[in-house]
């Protein structure tokens, strides 16, 4: 049992974090909305400086800690690259990036970015071609979507799907953590009633509850990596993982949004851009009801690993 | 560099004692024990037992230092004890207090008479200790305590006073007492911690009915009970730093995400079949509670890992609060899941009627060692502190 993080990993976390802050943060990311092209001007180059998209997750335990701290790293700023997509691929088999969908999707984030964009069906396990058909269409909720079309099949990289939920699941929490550490601050500095926000009993209740959330998704997904490092993850352990991403993002948005009141939701403010830039990321393939379906399928088929496992539903009744 | 990878995977020496204990569990406890929380002895008769087969296998007080006892056994190997034992209706019963922080206590604070006369005892198996701490005007707020130690000027002390919720003083031989020896000060001066035999003259248990069950709830009266300067534990008057070591010792809790677990395994077997209309909700909320259970013994490895490495703010309080809120989210799917029959408590229940009792206790998990309530206030400090900066 060893809980903590390799130390070359948080090195390489610490240094994604100083390039993006160098570069404005969050605000690179409203540049990048109200100018799609300054993805490739200005967030390409820091990317290649960086080595990120290089990072292969598959190749151990340093590398994919560091693509998942590294991805955490872009999530904090909600980095408008589809970082997660890329490093989920295997461009040595022509797949330059990797797409989660459930059928046919219409938009996909960012795929005008990269060639060899391939769709992962997680329902049926195909897996396709995805090319785009039109220009990104920039909207509120969706702000880089492209809209797009399945192609030929193809072979899906291999750990495709929970590869992509476990960095999927980093670059979440990297954004909840900014989040989170934005409420904490502006319940100290808000004054209300002669006295700080943060002193009030149903603000401190809401903290407390959006860190709970946060906690709860930084130990799952920290845990579910390690199994898929040692090759023991199960489906049911990436679709546990991902309504946990649902659920904690919902909690901690919701919660930063109540200690933010009315500044929270102006797009000046840091915990807009970060939730409107993270809905895409939670409802594709899916949402929570879907995931908890496909968890309870996953649950019924394989079991689940705890102290006292389930056993498989077919094992069970044997 | 690290020397280990990340890994959330039982070592050899953990995976082998956990095989140990649940062998123990099933040779030695008796079919149908439910700990001892029943009514009358029987239950902590049971409990003493398995602590003196524990302390055989030197495994009772592993966590302890060889000096006093113990094996040093490590934080993993601790913590499977502790889950596996909770998992398995804490076959310690009254006994797990004397070991997880009354002996520990006496090692840091006691003189080498109360080194002598208590830590074998426990060590053997044969020690029973209740927790004198809560009076009615002193809950989360336990420096108000108010029960009185006042000087005879023969060396000795009158203890007048009252305690409440303490369990197992009806099955206790000690009581871990808290006494205020000074008002003149600050509220967290002038406590001071007595070691005081319950069967001493003045002292008065009465048990209070609860929905939780016998031995839960108690009230201990004090009636100028005499006890001596050579059962003061620590400093006169400077209590509060024993009870601060205690509350350390304490900060994890006892592992209720292992019985959670256990719970959700048993109940896989009795989820509606899929003709069933409410099949797919229960399964849903069952897998679900699947993954908080993980989540909640992971956030409880991490509070664990904080004792060596840096704190998560509010990590500790967080663990629990995730873990309390836990214990009652299971218990109402269980009822949920079992229907009518989770009611019941006779012979005609599911799963040894463990569903109606775990469900009566979960009432209790947000309120015991400090409310939910409490533990959001210390989570939302840490974090305030940390936006402070």
């Amino acid at each position: 049992m060893n809980p903590d993080w390799p130390a070359d990993a948080i090195a390489f976390e610490e240094s994604v974090s100083a390039a993006l802050a160098a570069r404005g943060g969050i605000e690179l990311t409203r540049a990048c909305e109200a100018d799609p092209s300054r993805r490739e001007s200005e967030l390409l180059p820091l990317i290649d400086s960086l080595g990120l998209a290089e990072v292969d997750f598959r190749a151990g335990e340093i590398e994919a800690a560091a693509a998942a701290l590294g991805a955490k790293a872009a999530g904090a700023v909600v980095a408008p690259w589809p970082l997660v997509a890329q490093l989920a691929a295997a461009p040595a088999t022509g797949v330059g990036a990797v797409y989660l969908v459930d059928g046919a999707p219409r938009r996909a984030a960012h795929l005008d970015l990269l060639a060899g964009a391939v769709a992962v069906d997680v329902r049926e396990g195909t897996c396709r071609a995805l090319e785009p058909v039109g220009p990104l269409t920039r909207m509120p909720l969706d702000p880089f979507g492209v809209p797009c079309r399945l192609g030929a099949e193809v072979e899906a990289p291999v750990d495709a799907v929970s590869g992509h939920v476990v960095l999927t699941a980093f670059y979440v929490l990297g954004a909840l953590e900014t989040a989170v550490s934005l409420a904490a601050a502006y319940s100290v500095e808000r004054h209300q009633f002669d006295r700080p926000i943060s002193s009030f009993g149903a603000i401190q209740w809401r903290l407390a509850d959006l860190s709970g959330a946060r906690s709860a998704l930084a130990e799952l997904a920290a845990f579910t990596l390690a199994r898929l490092i040692e090759g023991s993850v199960t489906m049911a352990d990436v679709w546990a993982l991902r309504l946990t991403t649902i659920e904690s993002a919902e909690s901690v948005l919701a919660n930063s949004h109540q200690v933010l009141g009315a500044i929270g939701l102006c797009e000046e403010h840091d915990v807009t851009v970060i939730d409107r830039n993270l809905q895409g990321m939670l409802r594709r393939p899916f949402g929570r009801a879907a995931t908890n379906a496909a968890l309870a399928e996953r649950v019924a088929a394989e079991g689940f690993d705890l102290l006292y496992p389930v056993e498989p539903r077919a094992a069970s009744a044997a | 560099m690290i020397a280990q990878p990340m890994s959330f995977v039982d070592g050899e020496a953990v995976r082998e004692l956990r095989l140990k204990l649940r062998r123990m569990i099933d040779e030695d406890l008796p079919a149908g024990f439910h700990g001892a929380f029943v009514s009358g002895h029987a239950g902590q008769d049971v409990a003493d037992e398995f602590c003196r087969r524990l302390a055989e296998e030197n495994l009772l007080t592993m966590s302890w230092p060889h000096e006093f006892g113990g094996t040093d056994a490590s934080i993993w190997e601790q913590t499977a004890l502790r889950e596996e034992m909770w998992a398995h209706h804490e076959p310690r019963g009254a006994q797990y207090m004397g070991l997880n922080w009354v002996g520990p206590a006496i090692m840091r604070f006691g003189t080498p008479d109360q080194l002598d006369a208590h830590l074998t005892a426990i060590t053997s198996g044969d020690a029973v200790w209740c927790q004198g701490f809560s009076e009615p005007d002193a809950g989360s707020d336990l420096a108000s305590l108010r029960l009185r130690a006042e000087p005879t000027g023969d060396g000795e002390w009158r203890l007048s006073g009252q305690k409440i919720w303490t369990s197992y003083a009806s099955l206790a031989q000690w009581c871990f007492l808290t006494a205020r020896t000074d008002s003149s000060g600050s509220k967290h001066h002038g406590i001071t911690v007595f070691l005081v035999p319950m069967d001493r003259p003045g002292v008065t248990v009465r048990e209070i009915d609860s929905m939780l069950g016998p031995h839960h709830l108690n009230e201990v009266f004090f009636d100028d009970v005499v006890a001596t300067e050579a059962e003061i534990l620590g400093e006169l008057d400077r209590g509060w730093d024993v009870i601060r070591y205690v509350l350390a010792h304490e900060r994890i809790g006892i592992a209720r995400y292992a019985r959670s677990e256990r719970i959700l395994s048993l109940l896989a077997g009795y989820l509606p079949t899929a003709d069933r209309p409410e099949a797919d909700a229960l399964r849903a909320a069952h897998s679900r509670l699947l993954v908080k259970a993980r989540i909640a013994r992971l956030m409880n490895y991490r509070a664990i890992a904080s004792t060596t490495t840096s704190e998560v703010p509010g990590g500790v309080s967080g663990a629990r609060l995730t873990t309390t809120l836990l214990d009652q989210e299971v218990a109402e799917l269980a009822l949920e899941i079992l229907g009518e029959e989770g009611l019941y408590s006779d012979d005609l229940a599911p799963l040894e009627a463990w569903v109606e009792s775990a469900w009566r206790y979960a009432r209790s998990a947000t309120i015991a060692s400090g409310t939910s309530e409490v533990q959001r206030l210390l989570i939302a400090r840490a974090m305030i502190a940390e936006g402070s900066r």
